[in-house]
């Protein structure tokens, strides 16, 4: 078997991963934080040095800020639903998953939003032009971007978007699904003022994991309330984070995965892990470039391209070619509009999507090839361009 | 160890913990006194000579968070000491 859908959940994951959560139900078992003994002391360790890795990770400088929440979805709803208030106008972008679009389409009617759309333009899909004018002229009160697209692995020019979100006060949200574990992410430099992130990605974490990085000032109301083990004696909500946001018990299971995960990043190197996988997208853009029919979209890894590869063939089905790759030659993939329809929108591939081949740490180069070779057959040709 | 540093929250006490197992400061994890207070949470141990230190260590890594430090005495009561930051 070839997995080639590490955009939707990392697989394999690194043995530290599975023996961490193991070490977990095996040994620890406790909720962390409460009870006081010294298994609940060693599940809030491993929450503790989850938060730690990440905060080396990401560059961030208060690990305290970073919240756990179930997934990239879980953090961006905490976000948007904790920050905007009635009648805010909100920007956001051309390629952004319904992670985003979804909360801000129920915001726009409970909370009478409005929601502007930036059109695509030629900086990797962003038209900065729009962008300068739209945010001097406008009264945006939040942004929310994708880092890396799910459909293209476009990589948002975020050193030029944030910028400008910073100089007019617009509180900006950075969806970072796709990048995290993927690219080198300086949060220090970048300064967005929420950092969403998801752990089965390219951090290679178990399903279920993820969080969001508070910047030192940003306070947006909690979504769940209830027992965080700290200041039991009050019935309302605690103030101070990370408990105000982390109400019930956490999965801590998950939580060691995702440490493991982190930890294995920054062992082989973020840098290194980057440019395997770049370099994989790399000859799938160029193989697929030569074979008759085939539509690729996006940017090449080398013109701020990450390792998602989308395409389409002739006028042939995605779910047809998928379920071909995979009951032919065990190759899987993600067909169809990977929950972007409005990236699809912006990429004229509505509504049938495209086939997005996302290869990670653990592929080969001969599994590349393979794949190449079972699309030409599929093309049908036998023969490249 | 007789000196109780009570924190906000659980992550504030492991990265206490963190600093002070760094600086090869013992203390201990211990749930909070009920005569202190009715948290149900943790908090950290340490000897009355290192208090000082840890409360120096504590300020040099920006520490924002209110800690509190009380003294056991004889007979489970416990003595305010002081707040920091």
């Amino acid at each position: 078997m070839i997995y080639l859908d590490n955009a939707a959940t990392s697989f394999p994951k690194p043995p530290e991963v599975a023996a961490a959560c193991l070490d977990y139900l095996e040994n620890i078992g406790a909720s962390p934080g409460r009870s006081g003994h010294r298994a609940a002391a060693a599940a809030g360790r491993i929450l503790y040095r989850t938060r730690k890795g990440l905060a080396e990770l990401f560059n961030f400088p208060d690990p305290g800020r970073i919240i756990f929440s179930e997934n990239a979805t879980g953090a961006l709803n905490l976000a948007l639903f904790g920050l905007l208030k009635k009648g805010d106008r909100v920007l956001t972008g051309p390629l952004e998953h319904n992670s985003v679009m979804r909360p801000l389409r129920r915001l726009e009617g409970t909370l009478g939003l409005t929601i502007d759309i930036l059109p695509t333009g030629t900086e990797s899909h962003y038209d900065l032009e729009t962008l300068a004018r739209w945010t001097r002229e406008r009264n945006y009160r939040l942004a929310v971007f994708n880092h890396v697209s799910n459909v293209t692995g476009t990589i948002a020019p975020l050193d030029k978007i944030l910028p400008l979100l910073r100089e007019h006060g617009i509180l900006s949200v950075v969806d970072g699904a796709q990048s995290a574990g993927t690219l080198a992410i300086d949060l220090q430099r970048l300064r967005p003022d929420v950092f969403c992130f998801t752990g089965h990605k390219g951090l290679f974490g178990p399903p279920g994991t993820g969080g969001l990085c508070l910047w030192e000032g940003i306070e947006p109301e909690p979504l769940r309330l209830g027992g965080t083990g700290s200041r039991s004696e009050a019935e309302l909500q605690p103030e101070f984070l990370p408990d105000r946001h982390e109400s019930g018990t956490p999965n801590t299971m998950g939580l060691a995965g995702l440490g493991a995960g982190v930890n294995f990043i920054l062992k082989i190197g973020q840098e290194k892990i980057t440019a395997h996988e770049r370099g994989l997208a790399a000859i799938l853009h160029r193989g697929l470039a030569e074979i008759s029919g085939v539509k690729v979209f996006g940017p090449r890894p080398a013109d701020r391209g990450l390792a998602v590869v989308s395409f389409t063939l002739n006028d042939a089905s995605p779910a047809e070619i998928g379920f071909r790759l995979d009951r032919e030659f065990s190759i899987l993939t993600r067909v169809g509009l990977h929950c972007a329809p409005r990236a699809h929108r912006s990429l004229g591939t509505f509504p049938t999507g495209t086939v997005r081949l996302a290869p990670g740490w653990f592929n080969r180069k001969e599994e590349i090839e393979a794949v190449l070779s079972a699309i030409e057959r599929i093309a049908g040709r036998g023969k490249r361009k | 160890m007789n000196i109780y540093l009570l924190f906000p929250s659980i992550h504030n006490v492991m990265a206490a913990e963190d600093l002070c197992t760094g600086a090869a400061i013992a203390t201990d994890m211990r749930p909070v006194p009920r005569e202190i207070s009715s948290d149900c949470g943790m908090c950290l141990a340490c000897r009355e000579e290192d208090r000082e230190k840890i409360q120096k260590l504590l300020r040099q890594a920006g520490f924002s968070c209110p800690v509190h430090l009380y003294r056991a005495e004889p007979g489970r009561k416990f003595t305010f000491l002081t707040a920091i930051p």
